[in-house]
């Protein structure tokens, strides 16, 4: 199991379902051509994780991003504090709604080059079969490109399909649905769980899109969600294409 | 009598030389190889040979190399240096502030000395910024071997332009400003560092490396990070009256030049450095792998050494392991741990290539050192045997180890890194932790590729003419003395 509490999680639910599948489940119907694209979507996501220790003591941590999906095109942004777009330099940036502030991932001023991929916009790309996926740095308006052996370095599973669906439409269809009942018209439970471990997603199917994404532990210690709340307001204007006159970077161009 | 007497002089001088300049025995080296494992720390040396050969085992140039220090490696002002003015070290003797490359120690390389980008193309640091007068260049090994009429060269897996290589070779506040360093390799040109050149013979003979975008002219769709000034340098380097070098952009292409080539340039990567050996020897998965485009490390160095050899005064040859340090500062063990065994095939593929001319080394010295250590470290009670890159497993019982929350945890590990969990850890399997792109966890968590080096001691390794100085827990600027008196220069 991979996940990167603190880190970027690009695909977290991809990790979320990798909890299950490492506890021996077998999804079907992976063989199956992928889906590529689904309806037009602009999202906020929560995220929460609850851990309870052996010691007794019971960690917390949320965070925030909004996604706008187009076909061809994932932008996903971390919700940024006011304080740490200053700290990094950089400038709040508000579209509607879209982002709240985004911070310089990295930071010139020191003498050492930083990049951190986890504050910063990521776009990530399909064309022509050709996945890309860049960071923005809108404050040296730079794009830094990751090619495919620094994936891992930027905690990106290099998958299209857990990027623009955020879990696989065909995961979530063979797992068993649920009795638990569904708030969301046209969307519904799927559950399953096996050695203790639970999996629940609620699909939407019309917009191709889980609502809420739930792992954890039958004995409370872990339980780690992901709510998924359609914004429409969003992706008015595609932030890719104000993207004209920025710098191109490697990740290898931080490395001293 | 009379050679017993001829003896005690030279004892009286050079003990009379060594009191009053710490100068160390000369050695009639006609050549000399310096290989420098980018970060190669101690932990990385010992893992990397329990990966290849078992804790039992040794890796070859541990094998081959019989004199050994401890490098001291700390920056004029850094307790923990970065490999620009640790290398430069090396190479000059002389300790200079972190980011400098090859200058004295007041050279300023932060503020308005950092380089920029170009207001029209916008590639990042194409404008050197280096205010005249900030430090004066300092020689370095290489030009001094060069003005003694030896060849000399330059091999990384870097780009060429990198901090280590560009130590060799360039003088620069920054070395940031990758650009300006590649025009300093240029007979003629703007830019040109003259101590490459000796009377009729300009520049350094065999360069070897990734970033061909340091060489070649800006263009906006074909080559995005390319010389904002628009020069050519290899159009430049090839022109006769410049050097007339050979121009080579791929593995078959070096390998098929003459071993009469007298200038050569090597760049195999368009962009950026060249493959982490873990992926240049990857037949699969589009993309990835350029084993067929991209020479190794040891085909580099052979070939580097007998284009050199044509040099009947001998030769300097630097070598870097650069990607060492890269898979380090991306907590990725495994590659830096691959990357270190074609290192040391590169050491040993030198040795024999060596050996053919000087079966004892009579005449060559050869160096193996690191710039600086990273933070791996090695933990937990491991058994005999378990993989250096796996779940670290107890020697008593052969059960995981585990930490206080009752978690697993690998034997390799870092001191920061961006894999760090706030919390619970979660529990590990072996396939993951064994995996390629596995990235080790860490204690303080940092950005991405930003694990920091590390400032304690490195190790040297040396054999052959003059490697007997080399002992005991030496300054990085002391290994340029032993070097320059090695040549006899």
């Amino acid at each position: 199991m991979k996940i990167f509490f603190e880190r970027i999680n690009i695909n977290r639910l991809v990790a979320l379902l990798t909890l299950t599948a490492m506890s021996g489940m077998v999804y079907a119907g992976q063989s199956a051509p992928a889906i590529v694209q689904g309806p037009a979507l602009g999202l906020s996501i929560k995220h929460y994780d609850r851990v309870m220790t052996a010691e007794g003591v019971l960690r917390e941590s949320r965070y925030e991003e909004t996604m706008l999906r187009r076909p061809g095109h994932v932008w996903v942004a971390r919700v940024l504090p006011k304080f740490a777009a200053a700290e990094h330099g950089g400038h709040a940036h508000h579209e509607h709604g879209a982002e709240s502030a985004s911070a310089a991932g990295h930071n010139d001023e020191h003498e050492h080059k930083h990049f951190n991929p986890v504050v910063l916009p990521r776009h990530i790309t399909l064309e022509g079969g050709n996945l890309k996926i860049a960071f923005v740095d809108r404050t040296n308006k730079e794009l830094i490109n990751i090619v495919a052996t620094e994936y891992e370095n930027v905690n990106f599973d290099g998958s299209w399909v857990n990027a623009y669906f955020l879990v696989d439409p065909q995961l979530a269809a063979a797992m068993p649905l649920s009795d638990k009942p569904s708030a969301v018209a046209g969307a519904r439970w799927h559950e399953q769980e096996k050695h203790g471990v639970f999996q629940r997603v609620l699909w939407d199917d019309k917009n191709m899109i889980p609502l809420e994404v739930e792992t954890g532990k039958r004995d409370g210690t872990i339980l780690r969600r992901v709510s998924v709340k359609l914004d429409p307001r969003m992706g008015v204007d595609a932030p890719w294409k104000k993207l004209q006159g920025y710098a191109q970077r490697e990740y290898s161009d931080f490395l001293d | 009598m009379i050679k017993r007497t001829f003896l005690a002089t030279n004892l009286a001088v050079i003990f009379a030389v060594s009191f009053a300049s710490n100068v160390y025995a000369a050695a009639p080296a006609k050549n000399v190889i310096f290989f420098l494992g980018d970060g190669m720390g101690p932990t990385v040396v010992t893992a990397a040979r329990i990966y290849q050969y078992g804790e039992r085992g040794a890796l070859k140039f541990e094998q081959a190399l019989e004199r050994t220090a401890r490098i001291k490696t700390y920056s004029n002002d850094a307790q923990t240096t970065d490999s620009a003015p640790s290398m430069a070290s090396y190479m000059t003797g002389v300790k200079a502030n972190n980011e400098v490359i090859s200058m004295t120690a007041a050279t300023i390389a932060s503020g308005t000395n950092k380089p920029s980008a170009d207001p029209t193309t916008l590639v990042a640091n194409a404008v050197n910024n280096c205010a005249v007068g900030n430090g004066a260049a300092v020689p370095t090994i290489l030009e001094l071997a060069k003005a003694n009429g030896k060849a000399v060269g330059a091999v990384t897996t870097t780009e060429l332009t990198h901090a280590t290589p560009a130590a060799t070779y360039a003088h620069i506040c920054n070395r940031n400003a990758q650009f300006h360093i590649a025009a300093q390799l240029v007979p003629n040109g703007a830019g040109y560092n003259t101590a490459l050149t000796k009377a009729a013979d300009l520049g350094v003979d065999v360069l070897m490396g990734g970033g061909a975008n340091h060489f070649t002219p800006y263009n906006a769709t074909t080559n995005v990070k390319g010389r904002s000034d628009g020069r050519d340098l290899l159009v430049e380097m090839q022109t006769p009256a410049n050097g007339g070098y050979t121009v080579a952009r791929d593995r078959a292409t070096m390998l098929a030049a003459p071993l009469t080539t007298k200038k050569f340039i090597g760049l195999y990567s368009a962009t950026s450095h060249l493959e982490y050996e873990l992926d240049r020897v990857a037949q699969t998965a589009a993309g990835v792998g350029l084993g067929v485009t991209q020479p190794s490390l040891s085909e580099m160095t052979v070939k580097s050494i007998q284009l050199l050899s044509q040099n009947a005064n001998g030769y300097f040859l630097m070598v870097e392991g650069g990607r060492i340090d890269h898979a380090l500062h991306g907590t990725n063990a495994k590659r830096a741990l691959v990357d270190t065994i074609a290192f040391d095939d590169a050491i040993a593929a030198a040795i024999a290539e060596v050996k053919k001319t000087d079966p004892t080394l009579a005449n060559t010295l050869i160096v193996v050192t690191a710039d600086h250590d990273h933070t791996m470290t090695f933990n937990g009670y491991g058994k005999i045997g378990n993989p250096i890159l796996d779940i670290n497993r107890s020697y008593a019982t052969g059960a995981d180890s585990l930490d206080v929350n009752g978690v697993n945890y690998t034997t390799l590990v870092f001191g920061n890194g961006p894999n760090r969990v706030n919390g619970v850890r979660t529990p590990l399997v072996s396939a993951t932790v064994m995996a390629d792109n596995y990235m080790q966890e860490a204690g303080v968590r940092t950005a991405a590729g930003s694990e920091t080096h590390g400032g304690g001691d490195v190790m040297l390794f040396a054999t052959g003419a003059g490697a007997q100085n080399f002992k005991g827990t030496m300054d990085n600027t002391q290994v340029f003395t032993i070097l320059r008196n090695a040549f006899g220069i």
